[in-house]
């Protein structure tokens, strides 16, 4: 009897230990990124990005928190927390004392942390940024249009040429932007080029923004210089909205509209209404009837 | 002899008070149709937050259960007036249970789209504002025009059988009084006979293009919108094949139910059921054909946008109701209905029933995961909006309607007779002359 119940006591702790193993082994791994992003002279934004392992990929992992530094984990390095969205996706903007100071601070340092749940553990990751920019010219020589780059880096406080990097020529549209041309690479003195060959529809005057950008790069992030100028065909403006037309107010029902379903309508209704006249004349007939 | 057979199909056919089982049915339409009511306050009360519609499925089950009244209406059509106007003979004990369906189905079809409204308050705006640009203005439009016609189809029919009830049933002051305003006046002289067959023949002819223009208006709400599942220009077809569908499998249960209640199996046959049977099963193969053309074809090209949609169907989410639906709705009754014993009484009322929720849930799939998958995907929501389920006043005010429904149907067989007195008179004595 003792036997067995040390027995039992025994196996409950054996299987405890193991749920809490299993439950230990269940924490899922996953991964943190930055991404330093700018545009032009804007005050550049930290991209991050979290993933979670399902099966053999990665995937959006949405809802996770943590923190993002600037050069180390302490109270003063603190740039700001973060918690992904749907598409395990955050963005924080470097706050104005740091953003101002950049160019003398360059390469810069930034560390992301997620925080530790009861489904991961803390995942962190680091990344240093030099500082680059874009320099984009738009030319227009007998009709043919040239996009020309220069890459520049910030290199002991001096803006110098960025051989043999990748740069891609777009139109920035409202989802993504529209490649032009086939990827380049920076010559030795950081210049690429592109003819601009599409037609796309611009805004009214057929302004359009174009620009160069380097993609994830790991020592620059992702650079973008844009600009904007009339290479787009002007769109005219839709003004059908006060003419007769099926999306026009009310007061603008097209001609057609109005008149065949009125006619349609009106038929039917005056049947509805023949039909009633014909209860009225039953009545008055019955009524005369019992009468006489 | 012949005043004897009369006196025997007015005995048998005169409204019946209430039994037990009766009283206990209209008690829980009662209670179904006031908790519906209670859950409407608080949606009234607090806004259509209450229900579980958000940024992407901005139609629920109201939108479902209103495609699903005008369906069912659609039968008013095919009973009544296609097959008087083609001489079906069997047909008179039938129509008045259609027309009252119709009838019944139509007004909770208005209901239901109040019911999805955000502002109800503001209702008559529709009428004041009229855009006949809007579909649905045009299904405001029809759907008026279709209730007052059943409405009409169910009166002049009546007519001739309101002097037999005032002269023949004990009924309260206010029943006595009733009939008596309703139809008093009714002295089956020759004139007044010559305008209610004028009048029935004008309603049945128009009662057709007004029934398809209802269901085909109500397929453009989806049609002549561009989305996975809706741009499709079979809609009206499919829309209107599956109506006549579910009408009938309507039609069935309802003959099912007043048969056995009211024992009318002299009345309503085994030869009734077997014509419906056969009915039924073409009207199933007749939707089940649309049916595959609305999703095989799709299925076939397999487009990137309306991927999702298709396979939260084919293999998602709604397979397991979209399958049930094309099983146990329209392949299961055409099998069984194929065969002469399958077309027996209570055969047929499973297989009314299979087809009737079934086609509730058809139009839930119709609506639903179309929203749940649009064409540009809806950013900055909460992951929940990706879903929906039905809150719990949304499924009361749902059952509300359907139980408001059959209520109305209810109270009108405790009224009227069920089937026409007067024209079964008038059959069984041409049949009386010709023996």
């Amino acid at each position: 009897m003792k036997r067995s119940r040390f027995f039992l006591i025994a196996l409950s702790i054996l299987w405890i230990a193991s749920l809490q193993l299993l439950a230990q082994e269940e924490k899922s791994a996953i991964k943190v990124s930055i991404v330093y992003t700018q545009v032009n002279d804007q005050p550049p934004i930290l991209k991050l990005t979290t993933k979670v392992k399902a099966g053999k990929k990665f995937t959006p992992l949405g809802g996770a928190e943590g923190s993002v530094w600037y050069n180390e984990e302490t109270k003063e390095g603190l740039i700001g927390q973060f918690k992904t969205d749907k598409q395990g996706l955050a963005l924080i903007s470097l706050p104005p004392q740091l953003a101002t100071r950049l160019d003398s601070l360059s390469p810069l340092k930034f560390i992301a942390a997620v925080s530790a749940t009861a489904k991961w553990d803390e995942e962190k990751t680091e990344i240093e940024v030099t500082r680059a920019k874009i320099e984009l010219a738009l030319t227009e020589v007998d009709s043919v249009r040239k996009m020309e780059a220069k890459v520049l880096a910030l290199k002991d406080g001096k803006w110098i040429e960025v051989p043999d990097t990748e740069i891609k020529f777009f139109v920035k549209r409202l989802f993504s932007d529209f490649p032009v041309g086939e990827t380049a690479t920076t010559d030795n003195v950081g210049a690429a080029s592109t003819e601009y060959k599409i037609v796309i529809p611009g805004d009214l005057e057929g302004n359009i923004i174009v620009g160069a950008k380097i993609d994830d790069n790991e020592t620059y992030g992702t650079i973008s210089g844009m600009k904007t100028i009339k290479w787009g065909t002007p769109t005219e403006a839709d003004n059908s909205f006060y003419d007769r037309t099926l999306w026009a107010a009310r007061d603008k029902t097209p001609y057609w509209l109005l008149i065949f379903p009125n006619v349609i309508i009106a038929t039917v209704w005056g049947f509805i209404f023949y039909l009633v006249y014909l209860i009225i004349r039953i009545r008055k007939v019955g009524i005369h009837d019992s009468n006489v | 002899m012949k005043t004897e057979i009369d006196n025997q199909i007015v005995q048998d056919l005169m409204p019946q008070k209430f039994g037990r089982p009766g009283v206990i049915w209209t008690t829980i339409l009662i209670i179904l149709c006031v908790i519906g009511f209670g859950a409407y306050i608080s949606q009234l009360r607090n806004g259509l937050v209450v229900t579980a519609m958000r940024d992407y499925a901005s139609w629920g089950i109201y939108i479902s259960n209103f495609v699903f009244f005008v369906a069912i209406s659609l039968v008013g059509s095919l009973i009544t007036a296609i097959f008087r106007l083609t001489n079906v003979q069997w047909r008179t004990p039938l129509t008045r249970i259609s027309e009252i369906i119709a009838v019944a189905a139509i007004i909770f079809a208005s209901l239901a789209i109040i019911v999805d409204m955000g502002r109800p308050d503001r209702f008559y705006h529709l009428f004041l504002f009229a855009r006949l640009q809007s579909p649905i203005m045009w299904d405001v439009i029809v759907i008026t025009t279709y209730l007052t016609l059943s409405v009409l189809f169910l009166y002049f029919p009546l007519l001739p059988d309101l002097p037999i009830l005032i002269k023949n049933y004990k009924g309260s002051k206010f029943e006595m009084w009733l009939y008596k305003f309703l139809g008093s006046f009714w002295k089956g002289t020759a004139a007044q006979r010559l305008m209610s067959h004028r009048a029935v023949k004008i309603i049945s002819i128009m009662i057709i293009p007004i029934a398809l223009s209802i269901h085909t208006v109500t397929s453009w709400l989806f049609a002549t919108t561009y989305r996975p599942g809706w741009d499709s220009t079979n809609f009206g077809a499919y829309f209107v094949s599956g109506a006549f569908l579910v009408g009938a499998g309507g039609v069935v249960v309802a003959m099912f139910v007043f048969r056995k209640y009211y024992k009318l199996e002299k009345y309503i046959t085994e030869k009734h059921f077997d014509h419906m049977g056969k009915i039924l099963v073409m009207l199933a193969l007749l939707y089940l054909y649309f049916n595959v053309n609305e999703y095989l074809v799709p299925a076939f090209k397999m487009k990137k946008a309306e991927e999702h949609h298709l396979m939260s169907l084919f293999t998602g989410n709604y397979s397991l109701l979209f399958w049930s639906v094309i099983l146990l709705g329209m392949i299961v009754p055409v099998i069984v209905l194929l065969f002469p014993k399958g077309r027996k009484p209570t055969t047929m009322f499973i297989m009314g029933m299979f087809v009737v929720v079934g086609a509730w849930f058809k139009r839930f799939l119709i609506v639903t995961p179309t929203l749940l998958s649009p064409f540009l995907p809806i950013y900055d929501v909460p992951e929940s909006y990706g879903k929906y389920f039905p809150t719990w006043e949304e499924w009361a005010i749902t059952i509300g309607t359907l139980a408001g429904a059959l209520l109305i149907i209810t109270i009108f067989v405790r009224l009227f007779p069920i089937i026409p007195i007067h024209e079964t008179i008038e059959e069984a004595d041409v049949k009386h002359k010709m023996i």
